[in-house]
């Protein structure tokens, strides 16, 4: 009976210094919350940098001319490629605008709080794209970001920029720019926009099927395209 | 004896004892070998000296023949691949190896022999007839006294030694077989022919090259003669060059292939050859077919006007020929032959739906002038349309035609009221057509805004009045462009009538007031504009009821300023006077580009239907399924374009009746 009592006594010892694991997990937890409020502060400061433009008469979110100035801050032309990349970590959905939801969730994710973080992040952003999977998502979210408000064609010189950033100069890409140029084409509709990755991702010019499921202006660029070789 | 044949040898040969036959088989074993053996060459011989004799025109006893083939068929009975208990002979084995094949070896030589010493002599034409008769003979020689599994080997022998070696001095011959129409020669050409596998390929496109050449020939002589192409000529021609080669493929390649069924019934099932001619005539059928549709969508006529649809333009207007009053309409009875040439006709054009257009728009112009010469003979050929092209197809033309009958009954009704009530119109005598909006050719609900003239006002109110009643809700609105009348002048010393439209008739109207007015005031008062003043006045002024004030002539750039006077000298011959007729002609470019732009959009929407038919039923579908699904869905009135399918297909993605699906971007779902 004593060695069970013993052995009961002894019990609270061990239990006791495990006691000691939440408390340092709590302390953590704390100081990690602390560290949290510090960031959620930091971001909220960096975000009332730039919102609120009084030019923008947007109240409550970063405008136009908020985001022009913050592309100042980080060295970094308004359509330099990055901000493109940011705006899609950042989830945005008007082009040239951040709403506080979108910046605070998307900042933590990218884990910068402050313009040095930002700009750092902005020197590397192009690298997330090397994964073909993530260009895509990319390229999809670029046609709903770049489309003005309630149109459902992206108007044309829009699309051709959007290319242009998201391609950088690919030789196919500026033959398709030139050959958009001679038509009286005036929208991209998202089914043209998807496919035209699709195209450029799949297809070999040479033994392309025009009666196939891609969209007609694909069919004309493919034809405009042969001519312009045989020319050559 | 009996009884050994009956039981032991039954027994033996049942459990198949070696060595152990029955009598029969061993006595014509024995018959076999102790005298056929030695026998049989010079026998065989003989026989086929016999047979010799006949094919050189002797006459022989042939049951001498019929007796020695019957003993030597005896002979199979012993055939070692037999069972021995089938004790009925059924082998040919020995007449095959003995009599058979030397026969056919010799049929051969000879047969190879006659064809060379014979064309020598005699023509190709001769050639084939006496092919033929030697065919016959052959057959027949073997249902007398051949065994008939001969039957095919013989016919084959003779096609080897006739046909397969001169197939191409027939060949040779058959453009001017077909030029010459030598319809005999071309049948039994075709007969022979068929008796060769692969034969008469070579024909088919041939044919096609033939019919298609003689078609174009005869379409550009016509329009070298008469550029300004008439559709009854134009028709004829196409349709006489139909019924030309519809009788070559009728009588040269098809009551052959009958005959050839008959013969074929009566002989063995071996030679099934009957399907194989059918075929090939249906094959003549469909390069005949071809080569029209060549014809009527590609030739001289509709390269001189530059589009396939000239073709169903003609033909509509020739269809407007047979249905139009006129002092040079066909006579009754023909009237519906040609209907029915008309509907062949159709089927070889293209584009149905142009056809469709095209006579949509000489059927209104029919109906609304009164010029149809029967509201029999329209419903015949509207029945005849819907028939051979559906419900669909002659929908809107039909209720073109109803609108047109109930229009009677309306008009009656209206004068009735009119003359009931003792209602003042003017003494307007008015007949009303009244159209159902979205069905009539566009060009016939042109908005206008002309002035309705005082004295039509009261009729044409009182008409509004009485419909809008009779049914309620109903808008009408008045087509100004489409009215005739004719009037009474009592200006002058004799009273002339004249038939007028009805801007003519609102120019008239303002003259009971004063004797002139400028041109500017006639527009204002009138209200037309100023391009369709030339077509209002033009007739007019050239019979000399007008006259321009100093006596300037009229032409579309006269200022408006002019001053146009009624001519009180104005006198004529004839009493009664038609305006209306000489109104310019509408400008032909103007309204083909409308008639290709209406046809374009209505195709739009045509295609468009069919793939939310096709997807809706379908759910998901491949983009090559679901194009080849929808040309197939719309051949009966058009040939869609692939380009313009895809077109249609990026319109629903975009309005959101389709979409591409994740995993396959070439496979389409429908979204509900």
């Amino acid at each position: 009976m004593s060695e069970r009592w013993s052995m009961t006594r002894n019990a609270p010892i061990t239990t006791g210094q495990k006691r000691h694991a939440p408390d340092d997990e709590a302390v953590a937890a704390k100081r990690a919350k602390t560290n949290e409020k510090q960031q959620q502060k930091k971001i909220d400061a960096f975000y009332q940098k730039y919102a609120n433009e009084p030019k923008d008469t947007l109240p409550g979110r970063i405008g136009p001319h908020g985001v022009k100035r913050l592309c100042r801050d980080l060295k970094v032309q308004p359509t330099d490629l990055c901000m493109l990349v940011l705006a899609w970590k950042l989830e945005a959905t008007v082009s040239c605008e951040f709403m506080y939801a979108e910046w605070s969730a998307g900042m933590k994710k990218i884990d910068c709080t402050g313009i040095r973080a930002l700009t750092k992040w902005c020197s590397t952003a192009d690298l997330a794209l090397a994964n073909p999977a993530d260009f895509k998502k990319l390229y999809d979210f670029t046609f709903n970001y770049a489309k003005p408000l309630g149109q459902r064609s992206l108007p044309i010189e829009l699309a051709i920029a959007c290319w242009r950033l998201l391609y950088r100069g690919n030789a196919d890409v500026e033959q398709w720019i030139t050959y958009l140029g001679t038509t009286t084409k005036l929208g991209i509709t998202s089914d043209e926009w998807t496919s035209f990755y699709d195209f450029h991702s799949t297809v070999n010019i040479n033994n392309y099927d025009a009666a196939g499921a891609f969209p007609i202006i694909i069919d004309d660029y493919v034809e405009w395209r042969l001519n312009q070789m045989r020319m050559e | 004896m009996g009884y050994l044949n009956r039981h032991y040898i039954k027994k033996s040969v049942d459990d198949n004892t070696p060595d152990i036959t029955y009598y029969y088989n061993e006595s014509i074993l024995q018959w076999e070998k102790g005298l056929f053996d030695a026998i049989e060459e010079p026998l065989v011989s003989a026989v086929y000296q016999q047979i010799l004799k006949e094919r050189n025109g002797e006459r022989i006893e042939s049951s001498l023949i019929t007796n020695v083939i019957k003993s030597i068929l005896a002979l199979g009975i012993n055939d070692p691949e037999l069972p021995k208990k089938e004790k009925e002979g059924k082998s040919i084995y020995i007449y095959e190896k003995t009599f058979e094949q030397r026969f056919l070896d010799r049929t051969s030589e000879y047969y190879i022999f006659e064809a060379k010493e014979f064309l020598q002599q005699h023509d190709i034409f001769q050639y084939m007839k006496k092919v033929e008769d030697r065919i016959r003979e052959e057959r027949e020689r073997v249902t007398r006294y051949l065994h008939l599994s001969t039957l095919p080997k013989i016919e084959s022998t003779i096609d080897n030694a006739m046909i397969i070696e001169y197939l191409d001095q027939f060949r040779a011959e058959f453009d001017n077989m077909l030029a010459h129409n030598q319809i005999e020669n071309l049948s039994r050409m075709h007969h022979l022919c068929s008796r060769v596998e692969g034969a008469l390929n070579a024909l088919h496109d041939k044919f096609r090259v033939h019919i298609v050449e003689k078609g174009l020939e005869a379409v550009s002589a016509l329009i070298s003669e008469t550029p300004n192409v008439d559709p009854a000529t134009y028709f004829n021609t196409i349709m006489g060059t139909h019924k030309h080669f519809d009788n070559v493929v009728k009588n040269a390649f098809r009551n052959d292939a009958i005959f050839r069924q008959f013969f074929d019934q009566a002989m063995t099932e071996i030679i099934n050859n009957n399907a194989n001619a059918f075929r090939n005539d249906a094959i003549f059928r469909q390069f005949f077919d071809q080569a029209m549709t060549e014809i009527i969508n590609n030739n001289a006529v509709t390269a001189k006007f530059n589009s396939s649809a000239k073709s169903s333009d003609l033909v509509a207007r020739y269809c407007d020929f047979l249905l139009r009053k006129s002092p040079k309409a066909l006579p009754e009875k023909e009237i519906e032959e040609a209907m029915d040439q008309v509907i062949i006709c159709i089927c070889y054009i293209g584009d149905k739906d142009v056809f469709q257009r095209q006579y949509s728009q000489v059927l209104a112009k029919r109906l609304v002038f009164k010029v149809s010469a029967s509201d029999d003979f329209e419903a015949l050929m509207l029945s005849k349309l819907k028939r051979m092209f559906g419900f669909e197809y002659v929908n809107k033309l039909e209720r073109m035609f109803q609108d047109s009958l109930l229009s009677h009954d309306l008009t009656a009704e209206s004068k009735n009221r009119v003359k009931d009530n003792n209602i003042n119109v003017n003494g307007v005598d008015l007949s009303t057509i009244v159209l159902a909006q979205g069905v009539w050719p566009t060009n016939f609900n042109k908005k206008n805004d002309m002035v309705v003239p005082n004295m039509l006002e009261a009729s044409f109110s009182e008409f509004s009045a009485y419909y809008c009643q009779k049914f309620n809700g109903r808008k009408l609105e008045w087509l100004h462009n489409m009215g005739r009348g004719e009037v009474q002048c009592s200006v002058f010393s004799r009273k002339y009538s004249f038939c007028v439209n009805t801007y003519q008739l609102a120019v008239l109207n303002l003259y009971n007031d004063a004797d002139s007015y400028t041109l500017q005031q006639i527009l204002d008062n009138v209200g037309i504009t100023k391009e369709e003043l030339p077509g209002v006045l033009m007739a007019m002024i050239k019979f000399e009821l007008f006259k321009l004030e100093g006596g300037v002539s009229f032409g579309p750039n006269t200022p408006l300023e002019t001053k146009l006077e009624l001519n009180m000298k104005f006198s004529s011959k004839k009493m009664k006077m038609d305006f209306s007729k000489a109104v310019p002609k509408a400008d032909t470019k103007k309204e083909d580009a409308e008639l290709a732009k209406d046809v374009q959009d209505d195709r739009i929407m045509v295609i468009q239907a069919a793939i939310v038919r096709v997807m809706k039923m379908r759910k998901t579908l491949a983009h090559n399924a679901l194009i080849t699904e929808v040309i197939q869905q719309l051949s009966y009135r058009f040939k869609p374009d692939v380009r313009m399918i895809k077109k249609c297909i990026e319109l629903l993605i975009e309005k959101e009746y389709l979409a591409r699906t994740n995993e396959d971007r070439q496979m389409y779902e429908y979204l509900s």
